[in-house]
């Protein structure tokens, strides 16, 4: 039979398992609130018995581990949809934006305004001579001009906005590769000595989650402990080696300017498809453009049809004798970009030729310049100028609806899914109170066990023989 | 399944936030009477509301364009009811003067006659807001002249230009002006009766006075003529005018039941998400008092 001081180990160990019980529940319920974190379980182990004679007689209790509890299925399919989710997000943010910019359906949209500009050549032709008509005109002429060049500078100032935020992200995709390169080194240093790396790992896990968001991620970890990360099929974190990313605009003089990521090492470049950098990558080299080359492609449209009625047709004549002026363009520039009313015009408002035999009440210029709006000048001769630019905004106005209900139901998903994570890793506080109160009634018992065994040392000490 | 606090949170948050959003969207519906504000509010309606729109900014232009002619119609008739009315008179005093009249007499009528020449005149230069409008597209110089010697009335070099034209509807571009040409000279020309007449009078020819006479009737007839084809043309234009009214009326209703709010509908929505609202937030307040904790003392 052991000594009786064999009994007060015990007494100390179960002291001490219940206190880390203890320790471990606090540090559970401090980190309710903490991104990322796994809640950790203490591992209780009998610690190895005795055998006397008669049989084995117990040596106590042992914290083995601390675990945490995580299942790394769900990480997966939880970083499929934030990609998804990113996406979208950079998606709408574009879209929004070029909602608020396209100012439809309402008086400052381009669409009412091309129809007013027409129009006021019908005004014009019911009294060519007034020159309070022609000022009319010209004031709508530059109008629609404005509306064009102030579409297109915003569309590129969004272009410039999406550049700025795509090198904000790049700047923390870095910073989260080379944390995950590092966190990689901790790990396996400390579990090489057999110990977990709770914390570490609940680290890594958030910034892979945080990762995802920006493009599509695989994590795959090897038999140390350490993970190998590809961004959109791209290797960038190997070990404790990681790869860093830049972007850059690329394109010929007088193409479409494009962005592209690539790998600052080796000057590499990849198609990135998914996540917040697919959608801004989508935005700026497909969407945007698409939009000013139709934009562009309305402007040079109206100044050539315009143009070309006006510079074979006859002004208000001036002077003594009257003379017309003829063959002046009613608009400069050629796409949306530079269309501008002609600043001889600008000068002089008798220049605007409506006549089309130079007689002052004649008008038949300004009706087909009118009649512009009817004639199916666009897709292939089957669309207006208006129904051609109602197709194009109410295109993006599905867009955009798209983009909301997607956005809409793939947090949907995430919540879904990370509700099915917490339930293995989340803290539920009610839980943990239980587990407090179970540590503490462990604790005094085992407190007790000290004292009987002290009383039975009294005893003995205190025996006369 | 293990409903940690977080997932309890989340929930709760996820569903007090999108209560709100759906009312948000129902207060600025009310706020801005607009149901379709942004490209995306409706797209399967953003089309047609569109076209409506565009039909009636291009119907009121129309519109525009109808009033303006018929402004000018109804000045043409003015004058040529006036020209006409100057025939008539004449008329009266030629049957007066073509017996019993004394040589003396005469002479006055033949001045009388004159004075009626220079209205003729005054009729056929008549102008609406500055401009000629029998000289077709000329409008900007004097379409007929009287020579010094007041014995001959001719068409000024630029004379009678084009014809005005308006348009009235899509791909309907409409003749609108009387002609002087026309009104005035073809078919025998006014002034020349008006001058052969007074020559008549000043010389007291019996027979010519008579031949004027039937002349004069022509003439009278053919203002008429002139007169009536514009009352004609007004009363289309006026007819077509209601019925761009009407049709835009129409349209704008379309265009209203597609864009503006149905405040009926609103208030009701509104009423709805509120609830939603109070439940979601009665629900959470009720669940965060559960908790171990109330209960180990």
């Amino acid at each position: 039979m052991a000594g009786i001081l064999q009994s007060l180990e015990i007494a100390r160990k179960a002291l001490w398992a219940s206190r880390t019980g203890l320790d471990v529940t606090s540090n559970n319920i401090a980190n309710v609130n903490t991104p990322g974190y796994s809640r950790q379980r203490v591992e209780l182990v009998p610690s190895t018995p005795v055998n006397l004679g008669f049989g084995p007689v117990g040596t106590g209790v042992l914290a083995k581990k601390i675990t945490r509890a995580r299942i790394s299925l769900i990480d997966n399919n939880i970083r499929e949809a934030k990609s998804e989710n990113g996406f979208h997000q950079a998606r709408e943010t574009v879209l929004k934006q070029l909602d608020g910019i396209l100012n439809e359906p309402g008086e400052n949209g381009l669409s009412f305004i091309i129809q007013d500009f027409f129009s006021e050549w019908s005004n014009v032709a019911n009294q060519p001579e007034d020159a309070s008509a022609r000022q009319v005109l010209l004031q709508k002429g530059i109008r629609l001009s404005n509306a064009f060049k102030d579409t297109t500078n915003r569309l590129y100032s969004m272009k410039q906005g999406i550049e700025l935020q795509l090198r904000t992200d790049l700047e923390e995709v870095n910073h989260i590769l080379h944390n995950i390169a590092d966190l990689n080194r901790r790990i396996v240093s400390t579990e090489v000595g057999g110990s977990q790396a709770n914390n570490l790992r609940d680290e890594r896990d958030l910034l892979l989650d945080k990762l995802s968001s920006f493009g599509k991620v695989q994590a795959v970890e090897d038999s140390r402990g350490s993970v190998n990360v590809t961004l959109e099929g791209v290797t960038v974190v190997s070990g404790t080696d990681y790869q860093k990313l830049n972007y850059r605009i690329v394109g010929e003089t007088g193409e479409e300017k494009k962005l592209e990521i690539y790998l600052e090492q080796s000057g590499k470049s990849f198609r990135v498809s998914g996540g917040k950098m697919g959608g801004y990558l989508n935005q700026f080299n497909e969407l945007l453009p698409d939009l000013q080359s139709r934009l562009d492609l309305m402007a040079s449209t109206i100044i050539k049809e315009t143009n070309r009625i006006h510079e074979k047709s006859y002004g208000l004549p001036q002077g003594n004798p009257p003379v017309a002026s003829t063959g002046i363009s009613f608009f400069s520039g050629g796409n949306a970009a530079t269309i501008a009313v002609n600043q001889q015009i600008i000068q002089d408002i008798n220049k605007i030729a409506v006549s089309v035999s130079g007689e002052p009440g004649d008008a038949e210029a300004a009706y087909a310049i009118s009649n512009i709006v009817n004639q199916k000048l666009f897709g292939n001769h089957t669309q207006t100028i208006g129904e051609f630019y109602q197709s194009v905004i109410t295109n993006l106005g599905f867009e955009i609806k798209k983009s909301e209900s997607t956005l809409f139901q793939s947090e949907l998903v995430i919540n879904q899914l990370e509700n099915q994570r917490d339930a293995v890793s989340g803290v539920n506080l009610d839980e943990e109170m239980i587990n407090l109160t179970r540590f503490q009634r462990a604790f005094e018992a085992a407190s007790r066990v000290v004292k009987t065994v002290d009383e039975m040392m009294q005893t003995i000490i205190n025996m006369k023989a | 399944m293990r409903v940690t606090s977080n997932s309890y949170y989340n929930l709760i948050l996820a569903n007090i936030n999108r209560n709100q959003a759906s009312l948000n969207e129902t207060r600025m519906h009310i706020a801005s009477g607009k149901k379709i504000q942004f490209l995306s509010d409706a797209p399967t309606k953003l089309g047609s509301l569109l076209k409506h729109k565009d039909l009636i900014q291009k119907n009121e232009q129309y519109l525009q364009n109808i009033k303006h002619v018929m402004d000018y119609l109804s000045v043409v008739m003015d004058a040529l009811d006036h020209g006409a009315s100057i025939l008539a008179t004449v008329k009266s005093l030629t049957v007066q003067g073509i017996d019993s009249l004394s040589q003396d007499e005469k002479k006055s009528f033949a001045e009388q006659i004159d004075n009626y020449l220079n209205e003729m005149l005054d009729v056929a230069n008549t102008t609406f807001k500055g401009k000629y409008v029998f000289a077709g597209t000329s409008t900007t110089s004097q379409p007929f002249t009287l020579s010094g010697d007041r014995n001959s009335v001719s068409i000024t070099a630029n004379g009678i230009g084009n014809a005005l034209r308006a348009e009235i509807g899509q791909f309907q571009v409409e003749k609108y002006n009387v002609n002087g040409q026309e009104a005035f000279l073809d078919g025998g020309n006014v002034f020349d009766t008006l001058i052969q007449l007074r020559e008549a009078f000043r010389a007291g020819d019996q027979a010519a006075i008579s031949m004027g006479l039937g002349q004069l009737e022509e003439e009278h007839n053919q203002i008429l003529a002139s007169a009536s084809r514009a009352g004609a043309l007004l009363n289309r234009l006026d007819l077509l005018s209601q019925q761009y009214e009407v049709e835009n009326t129409t349209l704008q209703e379309f265009a209203s039941h597609l864009e503006d709010a149905d405040l009926y509908e609103e208030a009701l929505n509104l009423q709805k998400q509120e609830m939603g609202l109070q439940a979601a937030l009665s629900v959470a307040a009720r669940g965060m008092e559960l908790s171990l904790l109330n209960y180990l003392r």
